[in-house]
């Protein structure tokens, strides 16, 4: 799980390990390990499994090995 | 996905199914509603940029017979006084109402106040003199250096920067700091033999649709209300009207006309929620019609930006770091794409320190909105020119420069996810194989090139496709078709359905009769609707073959479905699509397919674009005279469609960079609301746009889809700066490139 | 005080009543209910409310509703005959000269003025002759080839 320099700083770091196989179990995890990132913080974000961005990340899984990220919601032009 | 597929229909050049009736002037948009007894509404708005509403006394226009309804910001019951003092208002949509009607404040030229309805067009007008309102003048604030200075007025009292290292304490024009990172940025730099530091600067422009906003409703107190409107996404328009009104959604149909442009700027909603509120208290339809001074004055225009960027490179071409500094205006009301514009600032390279820094500003001007890759042109304006200026500083041809830099699958970006297969360096080779960029540069002439990278979205998309006993067929999609993405839609459910496009009717359904669809923008719809229909169809066959089976006889799966037939897998049999759906009464009833999705693998697009120019050293006026734009479209549905994206997106760039703004008085008074002085590209500017197709697949779409439409608006920005500056050996650093500046710039030089 | 007004619109004779502030546009779309003809700014820059008044190419926005008194227009829904389209407008579906097609029932319009007054323009003439027809979406490039394309046919049947 990595961060960008806006999350950073809720998160106090830059990248952690976290055990989590789905979206839910995710924020669980994080918002209990860092108690700055909250609910809040993370729920209007979109999710970046290995590089492939979901905008509603409610029912997403991965893999163990996965790469994952929070990013701002994408605009529509 | 890699190896090229067959394809019967995709690709090819098709017939649109809406032509013909919008060549002949039967389509109907956002203006062309009338209903029985319907009257017409009208908006009172701010003659100041920047002042508190002291006296708004509507009872001399109540008085007149003329007059049917009246609405303000109280007609809001999510927002208004009641709602505060009851504790009961909906958060988040304070912003969007008081943008639409003031409450107490206004905060730029043309900001709407008060409505009125009456019998006719001209008296609404008229009564709108009845309206007895008062200012207190405040000073405006106009510029990002004047927002952010400390002598500034506030504009929301209680605004505080969102994003600092330490909690604000007191509020600001800042609403929001971003800050994103990558490696370190000391020791790129460190490491650099060249470096480039430029300050760049881009103006308010507009999106431009020469379709202005209108729109015709009817409230029904007893079933849903009907909105007519052209806009990208009626069910956005729907959710906002009832959040607004504290209205269920099964209480509001909405309608979307044929929209005549958009650009991102037929996103949010201006006169709807007005329109209904007049039209509850009248009784009656109501039709309101924005003119094109309301248009620039209040709609949504794109951010103005300032852009410090900071590149180092070493001498073999490989740049060490990028760093940039980014303001956007919002507007009146937070929220720029500053995001975006962050995120995309630097994707088009692959490298190793970078830092990004981007502040969300308000100031007295109308609320931004979308304008296609929002965000991205201004700060990838920015960093391309500063890119191109150090190639050239180095030696290097700006192609082989970013060649040597380029992002390409595997590359890790400024905003977390590393990039999956991209097309940026498959653009730059076709441009150096162009035609254009081997032709020798005339004289008088500079020439620019530059490249540009927007993500694209998928999202939720909604479709159902029905059969008739003969064959023939509707589809039902919910994404407003903004530039001949019906076509698109037939074409890639014939495929599928192995069926001529002509028997496959799109429409564009109602609120009532789809289901939710985001709306069309991201350049989602051709990839997110287009799987959906896929989908559907693809339900279909499924359909297709348990039918074919239960005639046979067989199971479903002794049965093929091939080019519209069904084979029986056991024997000779053959039954065609239109066989099947003629004989679905005896096996089923009648043949539909569904399908509700939320795309995910959206795949980004990469541009190149480049620009010749000449300047006319005595005026310092700019002739495009040659201009090409190349661009990963993953796979062409409609190539001519998609070629009208990549020249459409390139000459709003082109408009962008040489001639637009909004010019304002010191007072905040917008001087230029009309396309006399507020000056898009016309026919006579232009030469021919050539347009180049690039098809890197994207694995995710069962075609290989990518967006296209937002992409092409980017690079223009710095393709145009460069062959300006080239032309004029002097750098260029603040658009539009119009020709007072110019001849400054050439003076100055002398 | 309205004033009643006879005129030609399409080969139809029309009659109405309007006021002496209503422009042509005006009457057209909220009178008469011929809603083919654009409004996309009202005073006369944009093009998209071209319609051809006694053969002669103008605004609509830019003529009142009484000057059509005795006077022939046309407006884009008479360019078809029945259900055949005209060939400029075959040309513009062809070649996708249209995106959201609000720009196109102007430049329909402009286009046949352009082609009666000149059969065989060049690029730039076109160019010049359509410059007061606004379009956001296309860029023009395929709406000068539909224009071109549309000329050489015309010629070749002429
Ligand atoms: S509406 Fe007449 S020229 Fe624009
Ligand atoms: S096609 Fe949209 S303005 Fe021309």
């Amino acid at each position: 799980m990595c961060f960008n320099a806006s999350l950073e700083k809720h998160a106090g770091c830059a990248s952690l390990h976290v055990v989590a196989l789905n979206y839910r179990a995710l924020l669980e995890e994080l918002t209990q390990r860092l108690p700055q990132l909250t609910q809040e913080v993370l729920t209007p974000l979109a999710l970046v499994i290995d590089g492939e961005i979901v905008q509603e990340p409610f029912l997403a899984g991965f893999s163990a090995e996965a790469e994952l990220h929070f990013i701002e919601k994408i605009a529509a032009g | 996905m890699s190896e090229a597929r067959e394809f019967k229909h995709i690709g090819q050049r098709t017939i649109r199914p809406d032509g013909f009736d919008k060549v002949t002037g039967k389509a109907n948009y956002g203006a062309d509603l009338s209903l029985p007894g319907m009257i017409w509404g009208a908006i009172l708005r701010s003659p100041h940029a920047h002042a508190n509403i002291t006296k708004l006394d509507v009872s001399r226009a109540e008085a007149n017979p003329d007059v049917l309804a009246i609405a303000t910001f109280e007609d809001f019951p999510s927002v208004n006084a009641a709602a505060q003092r009851d504790g009961t208002q909906r958060d988040g949509m304070m912003d969007t109402a008081c943008n639409i009607l003031a409450n107490q404040k206004v905060l730029y030229h043309g900001h709407a106040v008060a409505a009125i309805a009456a019998r006719s067009e001209a008296a609404a007008i008229a009564a709108l003199d009845l309206i007895d309102i008062e200012y207190e003048v405040l000073r405006p604030v106009l510029s990002i250096d004047d927002a952010i200075s400390a002598q500034a007025p506030i504009l929301h009292e209680t605004m505080m920067t969102q994003g600092l290292a330490e909690p604000a304490t007191k509020a600001s024009n800042i609403s929001a700091r971003m800050e994103l990172k990558k490696g370190d940025i000391e020791a790129g730099f460190a490491a650099a033999d060249v470096i480039v530091e430029r300050a760049y600067d881009t103006p308010t422009v507009h999106q431009g649709y020469i379709e202005p906003h209108a729109t015709t409703v009817v409230f029904n107190e007893n079933g849903p209300s009907m909105i007519w409107c052209p806009t990208q996404g009626h069910f956005d328009v729907r959710a906002r009207v009832a959040q607004l009104l504290n209205l269920e959604l099964g209480q509001i149909k909405v309608v979307a006309s044929e929209i005549g442009g958009g650009f991102g700027g037929k996103t949010t909603v201006y006169l709807e929620p007005v329109a209904l509120i007049l039209s509850r208290k009248s009784g009656r339809p109501v039709k309101m019609e924005m003119s094109r001074g309301d248009v620039f004055r209040a709609s949504g225009p794109a951010s103005a930006s300032q852009s410090l960027i900071k590149v180092g490179a070493k001498m073999d071409g490989t740049i060490t770091a990028m760093q940039a500094t980014l303001h956007y205006e919002a507007g009146a009301f937070q929220g720029s794409p500053m995001g975006p514009g962050c995120m995309t600032v630097f994707t088009p390279y692959d490298v190793e320190n970078l830092y990004v820094e981007g502040f969300d500003v308000v100031v007295n001007k109308p609320k931004v909105a979308a304008y296609r890759a929002p965000g991205a042109p201004q700060s990838e304006f920015a960093a391309e020119m500063a890119v191109n200026e150090l190639a050239k500083k180095i030696g290097m041809d700006p192609i082989e420069f970013r060649l040597k830099n380029a992002a390409k699958e595997g590359t890790q970006t400024i905003y977390g996810p590393k990039l999956k297969v991209v097309g940026l360096e498959a653009c730059l080779e076709a441009a150096k194989a162009s035609p254009h960029y081997n032709a020798p540069i005339p004289e008088n002439v500079g020439r620019g090139l530059a490249a540009g990278f927007w993500f694209n979205i998928g999202g939720q998309s909604s479709v159902i496709i029905n059969l008739n006993p003969d064959g023939t067929g509707t589809i039902i999609e919910g994404s407003p078709d903004i530039g001949g993405s019906r076509a698109s839609m037939q074409m890639m459910a014939a495929e599928i359905l192995g069926v001529a496009p002509s028997s496959l009717n799109p429409i564009v359904a109602d609120t009532e009769h789809v289901a939710y669809n985001q709306t069309t923008g991201g350049s989602r719809t051709t990839f997110a609707t287009g799987m959906a229909v896929v989908e559907a169809a693809e339900d279909i066959v499924e359909q297709l073959k348990a039918r074919a089976a239960a005639m046979w006889n067989v199971t479903a799966e002794q049965v093929d479905f091939k080019d519209g037939v069904a084979h029986n897998l056991t024997g000779e049999d053959q039954l065609t699509l239109a066989d099947i759906c003629a004989s679905a009464e005896k096996t089923g009833g009648q043949i539909s397919g569904r399908a509700n999705i939320n795309a995910r693998g959206a795949g980004p697009s990469f541009a190149v674009h480049i620009c010749d120019i000449k300047v006319d050293k005595e005026t310092g006026k700019t002739d495009v005279v040659r201009y090409t734009a190349i661009q990963d479209a993953g796979k062409a549905i409609h190539p001519s469609y998609v070629e009208g994206q990549f020249q459409g997106g390139a000459v709003q760039g082109i408009g962008w960079a040489l001639n637009e703004e909004y010019v304002y008085s010191k007072d905040g008074i917008m001087e230029n609301a009309g396309f006399l002085d507020y000056r898009i590209p016309l026919a006579s500017d232009l030469p021919e746009i050539e347009a180049i197709i690039v098809e890197v697949p994207n694995s995710f779409h069962p075609f290989g889809v990518r967006g296209v439409g937002e992409t092409g608006i980017i690079p223009p920005l710095a393709a145009v700066g460069t062959a300006v500056a080239e032309a004029i050996g002097q750098p260029i650093s603040s658009l539009p490139c119009s020709p007072p500046k110019i001849l400054k710039l050439l003076m100055s030089a002398q | 005080m309205k004033s009643h007004i006879s005129t030609t619109i399409n080969g139809d004779p029309v009659e109405f009543l309007c006021d002496p502030s209503q422009t042509l546009l005006n009457v057209l779309r909220n009178d008469l209910g011929m809603t083919g003809t654009k409004e996309g700014c009202g005073s006369g820059d944009c093009g998209a409310c071209s319609v051809l008044f006694d053969g002669e190419l103008v605004c609509a926005c830019l003529v009142l509703g009484v000057e059509a008194q005795g006077a022939e227009i046309e407006t884009v829904e008479g360019v078809a005959t029945h259900d055949q389209l005209h060939v400029i407008q075959e040309k513009f579906l062809e070649h996708a000269a249209l995106q959201c097609g609000i720009c196109t029932p102007g430049l329909i319009v402009s286009t046949k003025a352009l082609l009666e007054e000149n059969p065989s323009p060049t690029e730039e003439e076109a160019r010049y002759f359509l410059a007061g027809n606004l379009c956001r979406c296309t860029g023009y490039d395929k709406i000068i080839k539909a224009v071109m394309d549309a000329a050489a046919t015309m010629r070749q049947g002429a």
